[in-house]
């Protein structure tokens, strides 16, 4: 079962600790993207570019994204956000690359994400609310709801996570099947597919941690709305 | 399909590693230069505006101004005029000072000239009776004529003061006479000695410049009664009766 994408291939050993392609991928691409916005960063001027605009739209982008979906101001979620969406975007598109298989394919990479934006979403409500006031966020609208919201919590992270793992490791899965079928050029159409998919589920990913995030500060406004109504 | 949580915890670290270098190396330059371009582009609003409100201010102090300036520009040119005016009664009034010291000096050349003209005339004058009396003496005797004057002299001697007299007779005397005396020389030695004494010696030269008449000229003293000395004394009459009515 070393073949199939539902088990990482492991590429060599730290002592008894595996280091598998997933991992390595994901440092390449960590290389490339933190090498590219050195690069690309090094000489920003008050008069853009050609370069330094292509940047400032997708900053700008990113920030309307989260103005618009979260309803407030993006400082304190871009940088994970649009790490988020960067990252996984790379890592989809990466299969592009001859013998490179996207490390979102592997869920591991997948459920790394799901916790980090679980975390997340935990961190941003706790800071909003303070852990007591997000704790009672679960006993909303009734305390009777609070098995309800808790199974909530893991089972919308869990969704997200195989959401992209499903719909990445499938395009994966398909075009290994087709390639050992046909010729080398009739997955292309597919390829091109996968790469939409691939956007597309970049896109959905960072939408919903900004949605659950959102969430979690919406709850909290609600709660000070209502302590501030005599 | 199984997980394997190192590959788990190596992706959650490596994600959250990528969080921090993006934030650090790309979200955090990108909009920190468009916050900076966006403070620009209010610094710059604001300066504009501000120029726009300093550019109203100095339309509406200028729009003042101008109104201003009519009564400005007429009192500017009254007081040009009382200038000018001021100016001009000063040149007139230097030009006049001026034609008055040329007057002044043309009339004081024009006196010079006429004095000039008038001593001129004098001159003639005086040469002219000259003329006269020399044609009038031709006519008569010298005889005669120098015993007419004789008297005369021997008056002017006999009013001398004694002591000149004295000295007079002392010297020798030198008798200048118009004309040769002729017969008359021993009557003219006579009244000499008449009137100076018997031992007084005279010695006789003729001088025409004369006219007529008789001088005695000694080394104390001249005694002058010639129409010479008359006509001498008569012009400098003139002459200062001349000076004194200018």
């Amino acid at each position: 079962m070393d073949s199939t994408p539902l088990v990482a291939k492991v590429d060599f050993w730290i002592g008894t600790v595996p280091i598998t392609e997933p991992v390595v991928i994901t440092w390449c691409i960590i290389a490339v993207l933190a090498g590219g916005a050195c690069l690309v960063t090094r000489h920003l001027s008050l008069v853009p570019g050609t370069w330094q605009t292509v940047l400032e739209l997708v900053v700008g982008v990113i920030d309307d994204q989260i103005r618009v979906t979260m309803r407030a101001e993006p400082e304190p979620y871009r940088a994970l956000i649009g790490t988020l969406l960067i990252f996984i975007l790379t890592a989809n598109w990466s299969s592009l690359v001859p013998g490179v298989e996207p490390p979102t394919a592997h869920v591991e990479t997948d459920a790394a994400l799901g916790l980090i934006v679980f975390v997340a979403t935990l961190g941003f409500g706790i800071k909003e609310l303070g852990l007591r006031g997000y704790l009672a966020t679960f006993a909303q609208p009734t305390i009777l709801m609070m098995p309800v919201n808790l199974v909530e919590v893991f089972t919308r992270t869990f969704s997200m996570i195989v959401r992209l793992f499903g719909n990445v490791m499938s395009g994966v899965f398909i075009i290994g099947i087709i390639l050992s079928l046909a010729a080398i050029l009739v997955p292309v159409p597919l390829m091109a597919l996968d790469l939409l998919t691939g956007a597309v589920q970049a896109y959905i990913f960072a939408a919903l941690a900004m949605v659950f995030i959102a969430s979690a500060l919406e709850e909290g406004r609600q709660q000070t709305d209502r302590s501030d109504t005599p | 399909m199984s997980i394997d949580w190192w590959t788990l915890a190596f992706q959650t670290i490596n994600v959250l590693i990528l969080v921090g270098l993006l934030a650090r190396f790309f979200f955090r330059p990108v909009a920190e230069i468009v916050a900076r371009r966006k403070a620009e582009i209010a610094r710059s609003l604001d300066d504009a505006r501000t120029a726009r409100e300093e550019a109203d201010r100095l339309k509406v102090e200028r729009e003042a101004r101008l109104a201003t300036v009519g009564p400005e520009r007429d009192r500017l040119f009254a007081a040009a005029e009382a200038e000018a005016e001021k100016h001009r009664q000063g040149l007139v009034a230097a030009a006049e000072a001026e034609a008055a010291k040329v007057r002044e000096a043309g009339e004081a050349d024009v006196a010079r000239d006429r004095a000039a003209a008038e001593r001129a005339v004098a001159g003639h004058a005086s040469q002219l009776a000259f003329a006269i009396a020399r044609r009038l003496v031709e006519r008569i005797p010298a005889e005669a004529l120098t015993l007419a004057f004789l008297d005369g002299l021997v008056a002017q001697v006999a009013a001398l003061p004694d002591d000149d007299r004295r000295r007079l007779a002392a010297e020798d005397v030198h008798l200048v006479s118009a004309a040769p005396l002729g017969d008359a020389e021993p009557a003219v030695r006579a009244a000499l000695a008449g009137v100076l004494g018997d031992g007084v010696s005279v010695s006789v030269t003729v001088d025409p410049a004369l006219i007529a008449g008789l001088e005695i000229q000694a080394a104390s003293l001249v005694v002058r009664n010639s129409w010479r000395a008359d006509l001498e004394r008569i012009q400098k009459e003139v002459s200062s009766e001349r000076r004194h009515a200018a």
